[in-house]
């Protein structure tokens, strides 16, 4: 039986980013923006998704002067599955840590779920 | 003193280099850092490197550059693990064995134990590392040769310190500086080893590793032929002169300065060990322990060393660590580093295309 571990926090984030216009295509310093991740987080698990056949990749085919062609990424349609399993999870662990977590007594809201550990992609 | 003449050299040889760089890529350190670090990733993984290299250009501001430079190199280093569970057994697997090693060097040779311990750790961490890349890779049959030519020399290395440890303790144990001479050997050989299976990887590197390997037969055919004749000197000489010539060629036949300067520096990785084990091997085989020289007969008394074989043997040993392996190493980088100067003031790529 395969073992499958659950996702890093960092995944998920680059999984929903991804999934959030799976038809559009993205590329690795603009993922690194919006998600906030160093490039040394971000392109080792593109790479593993990629390996896993979660992501497809191409290179960009319009000529822009001054740059080279950028590597393009989106999801697969397995990809697309696993984000939304991997997303959901995600959710409802929120949910469980932020029910479990005792609120204070001055009746604020509680703190959100605290940031899980890296355990790759 | 012969520290600084060292680091002159290498720094005088390494101008033109620095130079050559700094024109080719406008002084950009962080687009050299990239495109370093992208062509050492697995040849699987190439196109990422390409991807990577490819965002560098869009990348507004110094800091981030540099911060996305060092995330480059992070993956080029630590790629991610494929296999994960082969890689923690071998890595098991090797620490366990670095443990033998050196439990075996405590009831066998005891004045080997730091050397034991330093190297079966280095080599532990080597082959967990390569089994980290070449998850990605395989084993191409290149590596594979330059890899069983390292390993010969190394092993020769070994055997002619065990020799002299079990023979002649003394000549190690009436040392005043075994754990450094320890650890250095250890860490010298190991990065030998490390060259030489890193240095033939990525583009050009057929033509890396067959002219460095051809200068290492060639430069090791005159170390023999000097220990059979007894000539006096020409090692060191040959052994530049061979670097300078290899790193000139592959520059100029691959139009690529940084494969020439790792052809010589694959022949700086593979001849020094072979260059270490032909001298002690000769001084061994000679067997004939006289003290001829005035400094030695007036030193050997108050040396603590019982006899004169275990004074020359030491004497022996530690010059062919500092002489033949380290500084011969240091002068070898210089040699490639000029040669590929040289070679890629004429360069002809049209001769030579490969991977």
């Amino acid at each position: 039986m395969t073992r499958t571990r659950r996702p890093s926090a960092q995944t998920v984030a680059i999984l929903r980013a991804l999934a959030g216009d799976p038809d559009r295509w993205r590329y690795g310093y603009d993922l690194c923006t919006e998600l906030g991740l160093q490039a040394g987080s971000m392109y080792p698990i593109l790479i593993r998704l990629a390996d896993r056949g979660l992501l497809e990749t191409c290179w960009e085919s319009e000529h822009v002067p001054g740059r080279p062609a950028r590597h393009l990424y989106r999801l697969t349609a397995a990809g697309r599955e696993y984000a939304a399993e991997a997303i959901a999870a995600d959710t409802i662990a929120a949910r469980v840590i932020a029910a479990a977590a005792p609120g204070p007594a001055t009746g604020a809201p509680a703190r959100g779920p605290a940031r899980p550990r890296w355990e790759g992609a | 003193m012969p520290v600084v003449v060292m680091l002159a050299v290498v720094v005088v040889a390494g101008l033109p280099w620095l130079w050559s760089a700094r024109r080719r890529d406008g002084g950009d350190i962080p687009a050299r850092i990239v495109a370093g670090a992208a062509g050492r990733l697995p040849a699987c993984l190439q196109e990422w490197g390409q991807a990577m290299a490819a965002e560098l250009p869009q990348i507004p501001g110094r800091a981030a550059r540099w911060r996305f430079a060092a995330g480059v190199l992070r993956v080029a280093l630590f790629p991610p693990v494929r296999h994960g569970r082969r890689v923690l057994v071998t890595a098991l697997v090797a620490l366990a064995a670095a443990a033998g090693l050196t439990a075996a060097a405590v009831g066998e040779v005891p004045s080997l134990t730091v050397f034991a311990a330093a190297f079966g750790l280095l080599l532990a961490g080597y082959a967990t590392m390569a089994t980290w890349r070449s998850a990605w890779d395989g084993w191409t049959a290149r590596q594979v040769v330059v890899v069983a030519v390292a390993t010969a020399g190394v092993a020769a290395s070994v055997t002619d310190a065990v020799w002299i440890a079990v023979f002649h303790p003394a000549a190690i144990t009436a040392s005043t500086n075994v754990p450094a001479f320890s650890i250095v050997f250890a860490v010298l050989l190991a990065g030998f080893l490390v060259a030489a299976l890193s240095l033939p990887r990525g583009r050009h590197g057929r033509a890396v590793l067959w002219w460095g390997l051809a200068g290492t037969l060639a430069s090791g055919a005159v170390y023999v032929a000097a220990a059979a004749t007894g000539a006096v000197g020409p090692e060191l000489l040959v052994g530049l002169v061979t670097a300078l010539a290899v790193a000139a060629l592959v520059s100029g036949r691959t139009g690529s300065q940084p494969a020439g300067i790792r052809a010589g520096l694959l022949l700086a990785a593979l001849g020094a060990p072979i260059r270490f084990a032909v001298d002690i091997t000769t001084l061994l085989r000679v067997h004939h322990y006289t003290l001829t020289d005035p400094y030695d007969i007036a030193a050997f008394p108050h040396s603590g060393y019982p006899d004169a074989a275990s004074y020359l043997l030491s004497d022996a040993l530690g010059g062919a660590i500092l002489s033949g392996m380290l500084i011969y190493s240091v002068l070898t980088v210089a040699a490639a580093l000029l040669g590929a100067a040289v070679g890629a003031r004429s360069s002809r790529p049209d001769l030579l295309t490969d991977g």
